[in-house]
């Protein structure tokens, strides 16, 4: 009797369970979800490596809507993609790997840059499947038709209320991300991106767009300094850190207007998911004080905060909630 | 101006006295919060003050972030001249409107005459700034605006983005918190989400919202 009790009551739990739709059932796991957030993550990342596509992509952020076109070649090792916007100022920005050419054609300016995180992204996943699987849960949200083509979904909640939770659309077919949605706590959507229109095997050649990313005649080249360093190194620390938050890299800039001497520090943090920028730039009363005065953020996902520190002043952005930040500017410190 | 507007404009000269305590206090704070006619008043109300108190050298830093919001409107209709003179009436009537708040009448007229002489600068700046955009045919300002830095090129995208854009929703008003936002779309772009979706959002929504 005591048997069919005990199985009357799972069974009972498991009906609760299954009404009680916002406890979306996990995802099949032996051990937790690990294996299944590498997989995922892997499947993501080999979705880029196979194939042509163009397409439209929208995203939405608050009351602004922004659109571009999109052009990808992959042909098995290299990337590259084309992305024209849409809305706001005209640009075209070209990615190789991790080149990455901006034009500005109003201005005649092509801005020439490295982001390296672009091409590390196999190594990155290495260390970011154990840090996502710590932090988020990853359940199935089933399917939806996105773009005309039919696409799973995978909903990233967080363990706690550092981060900001994700509902992610991906391409049957192909793994490829077709729509993704961050989400606030009480799971309100704050910015999404979607493809409106996606076309797979375009007739596009990898050597039309390498060409056409080289061809900066009749622009002015800008290839902005910066100087690789850590946090450790400029002297800082975070104390203490913020769980799941790991330095990813750190970047000096010379503000070759200003005078010699000052100079501003970009120190990026990620959980594997979400990523904050810590600025640190030296102290101008007028300004700052005027700028925490009249300015606050809060763009779609993006927060900015921002707060003072001695000769120091400390601006934090990500698209993760303020209170996050607001703890990256209280753990930030001078090292002794 | 309502009753009602005329009382929170003279919270604002009497929190800049000095003169609110407690609950009143509290209350113009919450106001000038909210009101950026309120803001700029409070702002008018110290320049003037500053002026006052210390000549001129007081007043550059007001004057570049003043003459940055004049250039932002006046930037979103910048082939217009008729805007341009709306843009400067407008601006003359905030800041005339604002001063005969204060509280008694030497005050009232120093305002006056420093709060005229402080538009004056800023048409004189501006007028200034758009000849020099004229000097340069139909060239935007972003060609003559150096971008060697990632965050100077990212301010100069934004100016050339508010000349063209005049219909864009403007969510920040400080050209360096501007430049710090594209930087970290540019470099903190770290996530697993990174390829493509990372990519793709941030080079589409980059510079597109500002």
């Amino acid at each position: 009797m005591k048997r069919l009790t005990a199985f009357l009551t799972v069974l009972l739990l498991l009906g609760l369970s299954g009404v009680l739709q916002a406890q979306p059932l996990p995802l099949p796991s032996a051990s937790g979800s690990n294996i299944d957030v590498a997989r995922w993550l892997k499947r993501l990342q080999d979705s880029t490596l196979v194939r042509a596509y163009m397409g439209t992509f929208v995203v939405s952020a608050g009351d602004v809507m922004s659109t571009s076109r999109i052009w990808h070649v992959c042909d098995g090792q290299q990337q590259i993609e084309r992305v024209d916007a849409l809305t706001g100022m005209p640009r075209s920005t070209f990615r190789h790997n991790d080149a990455v050419v901006t034009f500005l054609p109003d201005s005649r300016t092509v801005i020439q840059e490295t982001r390296d995180s672009l091409g590390l992204f196999p190594h990155l996943l290495q260390r970011t499947d154990t840090v996502v699987a710590r932090f988020y849960q990853i359940y199935p949200g089933g399917h939806a038709r996105v773009a005309g083509l039919q696409a799973d979904v995978v909903e990233l909640v967080p363990v706690d209320k550092l981060r900001f939770g994700y509902r992610i659309w991906t391409d049957r077919a192909s793994g490829l991300i077709v729509k993704l949605q961050t989400l606030d706590a009480a799971n309100k959507v704050l910015e999404q991106a979607a493809f409106s229109e996606l076309q797979f095997n375009a007739p596009l050649s990898f050597d039309q767009l390498k060409v056409l990313m080289n061809n900066t005649q009749g622009y002015q080249v800008r290839n902005p300094r910066m100087r690789r360093t850590t946090v450790d190194d400029e002297g800082w620390t975070l104390n203490p850190p913020v769980p799941g938050f790991s330095p990813v890299r750190c970047y000096a800039r010379a503000e070759p207007d200003e005078a010699a001497g000052r100079q501003s520090l970009q120190c990026i943090f990620s959980d594997g998911l979400a990523s904050v920028s810590l600025f640190i730039e030296p102290f101008d009363p007028q300004h700052h004080r005027w700028v925490a005065a009249h300015e606050s953020l809060s763009m779609g996902a993006t927060q900015l905060r921002m707060r003072q520190s001695g000769q120091w002043w400390l601006t934090a952005v990500g698209e993760v909630p303020a209170s996050t930040l607001t703890g990256f500017l209280q753990a930030l410190e001078r090292k002794k | 101006m309502s009753d009602a507007s005329h009382v929170k404009e003279e919270w604002v000269s009497a929190l800049v006295d000095g003169e609110l305590r407690d609950e009143e206090f509290a209350r113009a704070i919450v106001y000038i919060e909210d009101s950026r006619v309120a803001r700029e008043a409070w702002d008018t109300y110290h320049l003037v003050g500053e002026v006052l108190r210390s000549g001129k050298l007081e007043t550059l830093g007001h004057d570049e972030i003043f003459i940055e919001r004049l250039r932002r409107e006046l930037t979103s209709n910048a082939h217009d001249t008729v805007a341009f003179e709306q843009d400067r009436k407008r601006l003359e009537r905030v800041n005339l409107s604002a001063v005969p708040a204060a509280n008694d009448s030497w005050w009232r007229r120093v305002a006056g005459l420093a709060s005229v002489a402080f538009v004056g600068i800023l048409v004189w700046q501006a007028a200034q700034w758009l000849g020099q955009g004229n000097s340069a045919g139909n060239t935007s300002t972003l060609a003559q605006a150096p971008a060697p830095a990632q965050a100077s090129a990212s301010s100069a995208s934004s100016a050339s983005l508010e000349a063209t854009d005049s219909g864009g929703a403007v969510m920040l008003r400080d050209p360096q918190l501007d430049a710090l936002l594209a930087a970290h779309r540019q470099h903190g772009g770290v996530t697993a989400l990174q390829v493509p979706a990372g990519f793709l959002r941030n080079a589409t929504f980059n510079e597109a919202s500002r």
